[in-house]
């Protein structure tokens, strides 16, 4: 009983001579009655026609795409046959399957210094972790994309016209291209980045923040529910230009994912006519998708509730109990006369966003490097600045020649220092974030800076973005901290409410 | 999942500890972190580049070159006159000659029956009243000093799968030769003894064969130990073995035959004029095709080092002929040498040559180095090229293709410049060649085509 399998390859490149070698290379698997293998231009369509192998699938086809086509005697040879051309067909002309090298040559190999000779060298490679400097990524990033690896862009600096066509070669090719800017993703339980150790779950998350999406996987983890995959998709992917190619693939991916019941999409808000489409495609999605622009209106901590609630069934009030389990809040100590305003030192910049929020609504206006108004802007150094001021530390401004403040901290000590010897600071507000990629030990690192703080009767309080299994440890970190001194709230939209509330009801003591 | 670092080794330990197979690539900035070549480079990083680039590679990989007869160069190359020299390498005036090159210039003349003695031609050639054109932009290449004249009988070759033809001198053995700047008279009455009975014997053999396959022979060639650049003795053999059964056969008595079978038999470099001819057929075949980043010609003349890139046809980048890392004859010193000449560098263009240095570990004995350099050179040469020859293969790579298309966004990202492997010649008129070893291209070609290619695709 005659069979037939139709296979088509988008944006491949085969001449027709290795085409017609490996069509033959098919006809020998038994039962094979015709193979076809084709590019799909106009007159190869009238071909399959022709042995009546012109499904609908192929008739799409266009030049640039490889139509294969297996008639057989039965389904089992079909298979076979389509199997055996595909196989064919990934060793086609170009990269030959031979090694690298011989024996003779392997005791002077050089180590590959190019991305070429490594996936050579090792065709199981398949994800390329890039964090060169911007200027180099895109040439990498294309380079790993072609050669059939996803890809994880940590870089930033990258042109956006650049971000556009990789992002749409990598949709092409139906690989992931997460970034430029991309800090932070988890696939199958591997973090990359910056990423923490939380627990396997049915919640998927698709990120264009890094440390707002790390707050998200750990808020979840405590309250017991888990994380499917995190798709970190880069802080633009939602601006007009990218039009949100990377969120909308990683979308679809978690709807196909079996192991996902829920998506929450956690971002900056988006240009309105991305945000139009992402709404469209959750409206129509099969899961739920919750939606958390941090622009005010949802905060990380409430999503995560809903979305534990959802997929656990446990209600809300039991659901936010176990996220603040750190229970009773600490009692302010006022601190001394004139020292009112608040020294805010972040090295997250959703965090610091979503501070900036919080504190504007109890305090007014505060100045911040990242402020969305230019006027509020922060470009000098603070201790001249005697008012309400946020520093987002892992800014451009700040990073130059210097490694992130997730894992270097001399920046920070530094400027809590500074904070505590400036006359107005009424309040040190920090986030401390754990897991892989950040510093080994970040309490530890700044216990002394905040022990000197809270000698001059300055508040520091600080959240810890962190799980158990975290490397640093989450409550090992409380402890430390809480030792140096620091209040240490359970998440931080908490640790910045209680010091907005605190400095707001104190006033501005003269 | 299975990653390749690039960037922070930060990363990559963070994945280790997490039980992850990584590799850490070494990355260093392309281009120097030249600003200017960078963009370039961005600029070119992008489908149509590579389509073109595919759709070049093809062309080569069609190539087909086969030797089809013997002609006059007057006759063959359009424009040739008797007062016109061509020479190799980009285009040079008698002014910048080097020695070599200005000896065959000179016994040239002499040949050519315009100057009687060496003198006569030297002051003819400076006079301004001949012609110094670049034997590459007339389909034209030669090794060494690479002059061709009027006279001159060239072969020709055809590449079946396009057309075109490609032309070639003439090998005349070792020791005190044109090629090398030899003006003597008995270098000339070897060259008349060429241009006579060999041209004509090889022009009637080639034509009874009905032509011969070199694309067929070089395979072969690689298979026993050539790599048809600077070690030819298979393929000369090879060459032999198809053309003696018509050579006796031909017009010529035994007692004149004899002669050029030794003379062929016995010359182990004999090929190699045939081997730059048939790379020459298939790379011109793929000039003009817009966007390809990809290199068409090489070539030196002793005191520049030209190349030329398949988009932009015509248009040579020249930057100055290096010092070849040698190793010298007995007598000789680094002192003696002539700096890189000749349009041999075809051949390692076309991907064999220096570029299939694995398949002929032997030649480490004549330009030194040890077996493993053969292999590493050849293994660096792919992070370079596009492809890899359908053709041309080699067989301790497992038959791998030899690396084809040399592509200069890579050379100028990666900062590796192709491994040539060549003769050097004494830097004094007549002497002959004093050493062999490597030389690399200037680096500064490479980035200024980069530049008018990203600059012409705008």
């Amino acid at each position: 009983m005659a069979a037939s399998r139709i296979w088509v390859e988008q944006n491949q490149y085969h001449d027709s001579v290795s085409l017609m070698a490996i069509a033959e290379g098919v006809r020998s698997v038994r039962g094979v009655l015709e193979a076809v293998l084709v590019m799909g231009t106009p007159m190869n369509r009238e071909l399959l026609a022709r042995v009546d192998l012109l499904v609908p699938e192929a008739k799409e086809a266009g030049p640039m795409d490889l139509v294969i086509a297996v008639k057989a005697s039965s389904e089992e040879a079909a298979e076979a046959g389509l199997a055996q051309a595909r196989r064919l067909i990934s060793r086609a002309p170009v990269l030959s399957d031979a090694p690298y090298a011989t024996s003779v040559t392997d005791i002077n190999r050089p180590a590959p210094n190019t991305l070429r000779a490594a996936v050579r060298a090792e065709p199981d490679l398949n994800f390329a972790l890039i964090s060169v400097p911007g200027v180099y990524a895109a040439l990498k990033a294309r380079r790993a994309l072609l050669a059939g690896l996803d890809v994880m862009i940590y870089s930033d600096n990258v042109p956006i016209e650049a971000e556009v066509e990789l992002k749409r070669l990598a949709r092409d090719r139906r690989l992931l291209c997460l970034g430029p800017d991309c800090g932070t993703t988890i696939l199958d339980g591997v973090g990359l980045g910056f990423a923490n150790v939380v627990r396997r779950g049915p919640i998927g998350i698709v990120a264009a923040s890094g440390t707002g999406a790390q707050e998200l996987s750990v808020q979840i983890d405590r309250m017991g529910s888990g994380i499917s995959h995190l798709f970190g998709v880069g802080g633009r992917d939602l601006s007009a230009e990218v039009g949100g190619l990377m969120t909308l693939q990683a979308l679809s991916r978690l709807y196909a994912d079996s192991a996902t019941e829920l998506i929450v999409l956690i971002a900056k808000p988006p240009a309105p006519e991305v945000r139009a489409l992402l709404q469209a495609s959750a409206a129509v999605g099969p899961k739920p998708v919750l939606l958390c622009f941090l622009d005010g209106s949802t905060s990380i901590d409430e999503v995560a509730v809903e979305a534990v609630h959802r997929v656990t069934g446990r209600p809300l009030a039991e659901v936010t109990a176990s996220l603040l389990e750190d229970g009773d809040e600490p009692r302010w100590p006022p601190p001394p006369a004139g020292r009112s305003k608040l020294a805010g030192l972040y090295s997250g910049g959703s965090l610091c966003d979503q501070a900036l929020a919080i504190m504007e609504e109890h305090l007014g206006r505060v100045a911040c490097n990242i402020h969305p108004v230019p006027e509020w802007r922060m470009d000098g150094p603070f201790p001249e600045y005697e008012g309400h001021f946020l520093l987002d530390l892992g800014s451009d401004e700040f990073t130059r020649g210097r490694p992130h403040p997730m894992i270097d901290f001399g920046l920070r000590r530094e400027f809590i220092r500074a904070a505590a010897d400036r006359p107005t600071t009424g309040a040190i507000l920090l986030d401390v974030v754990l897991g892989w990629g950040a510093n080994p030990d970040p309490a530890g690192a700044m216990a002394e800076a905040i022990q000197y703080a809270t000698w001059q009767r300055v508040p520091v309080v600080a959240s810890v973005t962190g799980t158990e299994a975290d490397p640093q440890g989450y409550s090992k970190q409380v402890k430390r901290l809480r030792e140096a001194g620091a209040m240490v709230l359970p998440t931080a939209r908490k640790a910045a409410l209680f010091v907005a509330s605190s400095l707001a009801e104190g006033g501005s003591i003269a | 999942m299975r990653v390749l670092n690039v960037g922070a080794p930060h990363f990559a330990e963070a994945l280790r500890a997490q039980g992850v197979q990584v590799t850490h690539l070494n990355w260093r900035p392309p281009a120097g972190g030249d600003a200017a070549l960078l963009a370039a480079l961005n600029r070119l990083n992008r489908a149509e580049t590579e389509a073109a680039n595919r759709r070049t590679l093809e062309i080569l990989q069609e190539g087909h070159p086969i030797l089809v007869g013997v002609g006059r160069a007057g006759e063959l190359i359009p424009g040739m006159t008797k007062e016109t020299i061509l020479h190799s390498g980009p285009p040079n005036q008698w002014e910048t000659m080097s020695g070599p090159q200005r000896g065959a210039v000179m016994g040239a003349l002499m040949l050519e029956g315009l100057a009687s003695t060496p003198e006569e031609a030297e002051a003819l050639a400076a006079s301004g009243k001949i012609r110094f054109e670049a034997n590459n932009d007339h389909g034209c290449v030669g090794p060494m000093a690479g002059v061709i004249s009027y006279s001159s009988p060239l072969f020709i070759v055809e590449n079946r799968a396009f057309g075109n033809r490609a032309y070639t001198n003439f090998n005349e053995g070792y020791g005190k030769v044109l090629r090398m700047g030899a003006y003597a008279p008995e270098v000339l009455d070897k060259l008349r003894w060429i241009n006579t009975d060999v041209a004509t014997a090889l022009g009637e053999a080639i034509e009874a064969n009905g032509g011969l396959d070199l694309r067929a022979i070089i395979a072969q060639a690689l298979h026993m130990g050539d790599e048809c650049h600077n070690r030819n003795k298979a393929a000369g053999a090879l060459f032999l073995r198809e053309l003696a059964p018509h050579l006796v056969k031909g017009s010529l008595p035994p007692e004149r035959l004899a002669p050029i079978l030794d003379f062929i038999g016995h010359n182990e470099v004999w090929f190699v004029n045939l081997s730059m001819a048939a790379s020459k057929a298939v790379l011109d075949a793929a000039n003009g095709v817009p966007g390809s980043t990809i290199v068409t010609c090489m070539a030196r003349n002793g005191f520049q080092f030209g190349l030329q890139v398949a988009s932009l046809p015509g248009t040579w980048f020249v930057g100055p002929a290096q010092k070849v890392d040698a190793l010298y004859f007995p007598g000789f010193t680094e002192e003696d040498a002539a700096l890189d000449i000749g349009d041999s560098v075809i051949t390692e263009t076309a991907g064999i040559g220096g570029f299939a240095m694995a398949a002929a570990p032997a030649i480490v004995q004549f330009i030194g180095g040890t077996p493993e350099m053969a292999f590493q050179l050849t293994s660096q040469m792919y992070e370079i090229t596009t492809g890899e020859s359908r053709h041309y293969t080699i067989p301790i790579l497992g038959f791998r293709g030899t690396p084809l298309g040399v592509d200069i966004r890579y050379v100028v990202e990666m900062g590796i410049l192709p491994a040539i492997n060549t003769g050097v010649a004494h830097r004094l008129p007549g002497i002959g060649q004093v050493g062999a070893g490597l030389v690399h291209p200037p680096a500064c070609i490479f980035s200024e085509a980069l530049l008018a290619v990203a600059g012409a695709a705008e």
